[in-house]
């Protein structure tokens, strides 16, 4: 991460980080009562740094990365900060947020399929794409740009004139890739990415998506479900539980010696071809409208204890970056009793996932 | 916490004595229908070979994984052995009994005995019926139980044994109330309500967190031992794939490319597509970067495969007899102007004139000259081509090259397309050439 | 994944599948806004007709071909009054109750062709769809030919036809309609079975051995019917339109038989030029706002059911103040 830089002359240098999220919460009303699908998240991404945000299904990530380009249904709640290269998101309108969006920030889904109009040749749908923000650009320039970050995604020249149809799933998320790439974007959120993809499918996506930073300079929010596919592409990993950020830091350490309870069992969790025995997580991950209080994960966390039922984990620093679990502390109030392991409640079969 | 189960100690290839499954050259082609003047001239337009000739047996009590990409017809197979697309030709046997292409009159009663489990539970279950009907209407379906009562108690002890208990509070439930974990074990309480023999899972976990992978798996497992099920297992992930089964059958565009046992397939995969698959799985090793050493290239066209070895445009140790044709060539030419800048590709292009003559199979092709420019430019052009890349394996497949006024003529070696050769790994078959011809 | 997309749905208040009729009230009910305002006033508007229908004996001040009561004839052409609000028409029939009658015809009609036709036209689509092959091919042909005709042309060729044979003028009116609003109930439907044919639960079914007619009644039914509700009432509107448009030409219901607007409207022609605006004014009032409250009511259940225009009716959520960390920590350092 690069620090702050003064250019000679006076010219105010890039801000350092391209995002910071502060106490983002992103709330959604439903009869029921509103749901916390987004409860309390900090972050911060740097020019260039890729961080892999990981969760099972119904943490928030989505959410989060919607929340943070203000792309959630009418009648949310959004509070907090989310300050990209230093202005504040939250709160703008729909046209300045738009306006953000291509060129300040790309956004790549996860059905590839579905984002491309098919009536529209590919050559098209970049001139398109080009012409909404920078009007004034003629046609040589659109073309050669096209061209290049096509290249840059491994398809060939010769197909610039054909119809989405003409091209397989994975060259169809490198077509949106290479879209979103061309306008040069400081931050890439990529939502889900491969996981409608083959497996050689996706590591190709996956090798484009690590080299961003280098051929690109762009910054990466990668958001997946998918612990293997953060360790290859990733810097650092921010891993999401029930609506907050349960530990971020740097991503070989945080593999290596995972801060967290959650974490732990994730990783422990993952099929690869290493593995030897099947673990799962008992439990299912809490109901966002009702989390149970305190930490939020204590009901189905080994190591808990009296403190984690009664009071939510302050951020604690490791070496890696930081983790939210009253197992690293802060020691300054809590007492022997506090300590205690707690009994849990055998989970009930009925709250399996 | 449950290990992977022992491998039998000798897995042969021939087929076991009590093979539950012994499928002999099953081919499955969908008809393309082609334009109005194609089927007014009689003409067809080709066919999607879904299944391609394959063969296998499987035991009773085994689990057979059949490992491919989308395109490679694991999931025709599937759908072609419990009889719900119809086989174009070969045979299938169930407990030695032909069930090729049997009536639906004539396959109902064998339904109760083969069992689906499928890929995506949000949509495997009727999303008007609550859990207690959906589970339910298997024995509905073959007046297996009448009594309400009867009914009611198998039900439950179907929702109780997949672990979604207690069945009180899940009976009155519907789908969209269930997470994606439930749903699947709704699924599978539904599966075995009959008291199948074989159950054939299409993907059953991928569509699932991590973490509820491995309790899905684990209940799979516990209902083979409990069951005695044999299991059919498809995929496209290696790695759940090493878990649970038996024998692993690698597929590639409707043919099987690698068999064996899963612990030789693991330890020494033969194949050079089964060597790709094995290191893109991604690992949660942060100092193993994304390999890098990728085939090239997609899944090809099913209508026409390439000719000789179909895996042979993307292979890294392909060589003169795996079946070199045009379609290579202008495959290597878009290659090649991928690595240049534009201007660069704009002239070399304009060398070149229409590319589509190249689309065909065929070992003797024209790459033609542009209006303008003669079959010497071209040549030398390729030239400059091979030269950047001297080690492709395309250029083992020309055989000779003749400069014409028009164009430059290619000529490659033939290919063989390859059976399943057996390997230098006991039990290991792979259909390369590298292993026989 | 599946579920992530679908855990935004989820969360805000789609529905969670269910019996046809849970998904159905469940979308209703948790409406606001504008479709629910169009709701409310086509609702109003209908039930206003309908009780003028169920209760015509009762609401309607005479009989629809009342002359006269106790000694006294009814004026011809009596403007309105004390005694006939709507005036009277060229026969001596008071207005008012032909309207009121003539709202109970509309509805029997309609009600029958729409039922009718929805009948035939999902049971055929559902067959079609799911069969394929010969008979679907022979069925579209016929149904797109029917759809292709102007429909107040082929109401009248059946009307035409039906004359007589089969009993009471309501009855051919309704018929009449029913052939030409099938095809509309026949396409929807075969369209939805052709799509959901191909999910999951559909090849589940086939895979569990389950007889085709079990699929399309168990399986099919409940999941492709889900466009009936909306088509229905809009069908209805335009059946209406189409009842009064044979009336007006003199087919369909004759005068003795029952009231009816369209009838009435082709008496009322010629009135207007003599300055005589009752006769036609009422019931052509009569026929445009129950139609119009047909079609508000048809709208509104559209934006609510159906899944592509439906607004994620997310309530406003007020936050409370994020307790800051400092202060935990403080507590903790106090309290304990």
């Amino acid at each position: 991460m690069t620090g702050v830089e003064l250019v000679e002359g006076g010219v105010p240098a890039p801000h350092p980080d391209v995002l910071e999220c502060d106490e983002l919460r992103v709330w959604y009303g439903t009869p029921r009562g509103p749901v916390r699908a987004v409860d309390g998240v900090s972050f911060s991404i740097g020019r260039g740094e890729s961080l892999g945000l990981v969760g099972e299904s119904g943490c928030g990530k989505s959410t989060l990365g919607r929340g943070i380009v203000g792309l959630l249904p009418a009648g949310t709640g959004v509070d907090g900060e989310v300050r990209f290269e230093g202005r504040n998101l939250v709160g703008l309108t729909q046209s300045e947020l738009r306006e953000l969006r291509g060129p300040g920030i790309g956004l790549i889904f996860q059905e590839p399929m579905t984002r491309l109009n098919p009536l529209m040749r590919i050559s098209h749908h970049f001139a398109e794409t080009i012409r909404a923000h920078e009007p004034s650009a003629g046609k040589k320039e659109i073309r050669t740009r096209s061209l290049e970050a096509l290249r840059g995604m491994g398809i060939p020249p010769t197909r610039f004139e054909q119809y989405p149809h003409e091209f397989s799933g994975g060259m169809r998320q490198r077509i949106m890739i290479a879209l979103v790439l061309v306008l040069k974007p400081a931050l890439v959120i990529a939502d889900e990415p491969t996981t409608a993809l083959d497996v050689l499918v996706e590591a190709q996506i996956l090798e484009i998506l690590a080299d961003l930073r280098r051929n690109f300079d762009t910054a990466l929010l990668l958001i997946t479900h998918n612990l293997g596919i953060i360790a290859e592409a990733c810097d650092r990993v921010a891993v999401m539980y029930a609506g907050r950020i349960a530990e971020i830091g740097e991503a070989r350490t945080v593999f290596v010696e995972p801060a967290h309870p959650y974490t732990q069992a994730l990783l422990a969790s993952t099929i690869s071809l290493r593995t030897t025995e099947l673990r799962f997580i008992p439990g299912a991950p809490p109901d966002l409208s009702d989390p149970p209080p305190g930490c939020r994960f204590h009901p189905r966390c080994e190591h808990a204890m009296q403190q984690c039922r009664r009071n939510e984990p302050i951020d604690m620093a490791t070496t890696a970056g930081r983790v939210a679990c009253w197992l690293h502390g802060p020691d300054i109030g809590q007492s022997a009793a506090d300590r205690e392991p707690l009994q849990r409640e055998e989970i009930a079969s009925a709250d399996e996932a | 916490m449950p290990t992977k189960p022992d491998v039998a100690a000798d897995q042969s290839a021939a087929p076991p004595a009590d093979a539950l499954i012994e499928v002999a050259d099953l081919k499955v082609h969908f008809a393309l229908r082609g334009g109005i003047l194609g089927r007014l001239a009689g003409r067809s337009a080709g066919a999607v070979k879904a299944v391609d000739g394959v063969s296998f047996a499987l035991g009773r009590g085994e689990v057979l994984g059949l490992v491919g990409e989308s395109g490679s017809g694991k999931t025709t197979l599937s759908r072609a052995l419990l009889g719900l697309v119809p086989a174009t030709s070969g045979t299938i046997r169930y407990d030695g009994r032909d069930i090729t292409n049997l009536s639906e009159h004539a396959m109902r009663p064998l339904r109760s005995k083969m069992q689906m489990v499928f890929q995506d539970p949000h949509a495997a279950l009727n999303p008007s019926m609550d859990i207690a009907t959906a589970v339910a209407h298997p024995l509905r379906i073959h007046g297996v139980a009448k009594d309400r009562a009867e009914i009611d108690r198998r039900v439950r002890a179907a929702l109780d044994r997949v672990g979604l208990s207690p069945p009180d509070q899940y009976l009155t439930k519907y789908p969209g109330d269930l997470s994606g974990g439930q749903k699947q074990r709704a699924v599978l309480a539904r599966a075995i309500m009959l008291g199948p023999e074989l159950l054939v899972a299409d993907e059953p976990v991928s569509m699932l967190d991590m973490s509820v992978r491995a309790k899905i798996l684990d209940l799979m497992m516990e209902l083979r031992r409990d069951l005695g099920l044999t299991y059919v297992y498809i995929t496209h992930d290696l790695a759940t794939a090493k878990f649970f089964c038996d024998t692993i059958a690698i597929m590639y565009l409707g043919r099987i490319v690698e068999i064996g046992p899963a612990e030789q397939i693991y330890a020494a995969p033969q194949h050079p597509y089964t060597k790709a698959l094995l290191a893109a799985i991604p690992e949660p090793d942060p100092t193993r970067g994304v390999p890098r050493n990728l085939p090239r290239g997609e899944i090809p066209d099913a209508v026409t495969p390439p000719l000789g070895c179909s895996f042979h445009p993307r292979c890294p140790v392909a060589f003169d007899r795996c079946g070199w044709e045009g379609r290579d060539l202008r495959i290597l030419l878009e290659q090649h102007w991928l690595e240049l800048p534009v201007e660069q590709f704009t002239a070399e292009r304009a060398v070149i004139g229409e590319l589509e003559g190249l689309d065909r199979p065929a070992t003797d092709v024209l790459l033609p000259a542009a209006t303008g420019h003669t079959g010497a430019e071209v040549a030398a052009l390729l030239q400059e081509v091979r030269d950047v890349h001297p080690d492709d394996p395309f250029w083992l497949g020309v055989a000779e090259t003749e400069t014409l006024s028009e164009g430059l003529r290619v000529r490659f070696h033939g290919g063989t397309d390859p059976a399943l050769y057996v390997t230098p790994v006991e039990h290991v078959r792979a259909a390369c050439l590298l292993y026989g011809s | 994944m599946v579920a992530n997309a679908g855990a935004v749905e989820q969360v805000v208040g789609a529905p969670r599948g269910g019996g046809v009729l849970r998904r159905t009230l469940g979308p209703i009910r948790d409406a606001r806004g504008l479709p629910k305002v169009l709701l409310w006033v086509g609702g109003l508007l209908f039930l206003v007709f309908v009780i003028f229908a169920i209760f015509a004996p009762l609401v309607a001040p005479y009989g629809f071909d009342q002359t006269e009561s106790g000694n006294k004839q009814f004026p011809k052409y009596g403007h309105p009054s004390g005694s006939h609000w709507f005036g009277t028409n060229v026969t001596n029939h008071d207005v008012l109750s032909i309207v009121i009658y003539g709202a109970r015809t509309a509805l029997e009609v309609v009600v029958l062709a729409v039922l009718f036709s929805i009948i035939i036209g999902v049971v055929l689509g559902l067959i079609s769809g799911y069969y394929g092959g010969w008979l679907d091919r022979i069925l579209v042909l016929i149904m797109d030919a029917l759809f292709a005709f102007p429909y107040l042309l082929l109401a009248i060729v059946v009307a035409f036809l039906l004359a007589g044979k089969v009993g009471g003028g309501v009855m051919t009116a309704a018929l009449s309609i029913t052939v030409v609003y099938v095809p509309q109930y026949f396409r929807v439907v075969r369209n939805s079975v052709l799509s959901a044919k191909q999910e999951s639960y559909v090849e589940a079914a086939r895979a569990l051995g389950a007889r085709p007619r079990t699929i399309m009644g168990r399986y099919l039914f409940g999941n492709v019917i889900q466009s009936v509700p909306v088509i229905a009432t809009l069908n209805a509107a335009d059946a209406l339109l189409t009842l009064a448009g044979l009336g007006f030409l003199g087919y369909g219901i004759q005068p003795g038989d029952a009231a009816e607007w369209g009838y009435e409207l082709s008496r009322a022609v010629t009135d207007a030029g003599a300055g005589i605006w009752w006769t036609g004014l009422f019931p052509g009032l009569a026929i445009v706002l129950l139609v119009v409250g047909l079609t508000l009511v048809g709208e509104g259940l559209n934006d609510i059911l159906n899944p592509v225009l439906r607004r994620r009716f997310g309530r406003l959520v007020v936050m409370p103040a994020r307790p800051r960390s400092q202060e935990v920590a403080g507590d903790l350092g106090a309290g304990q």
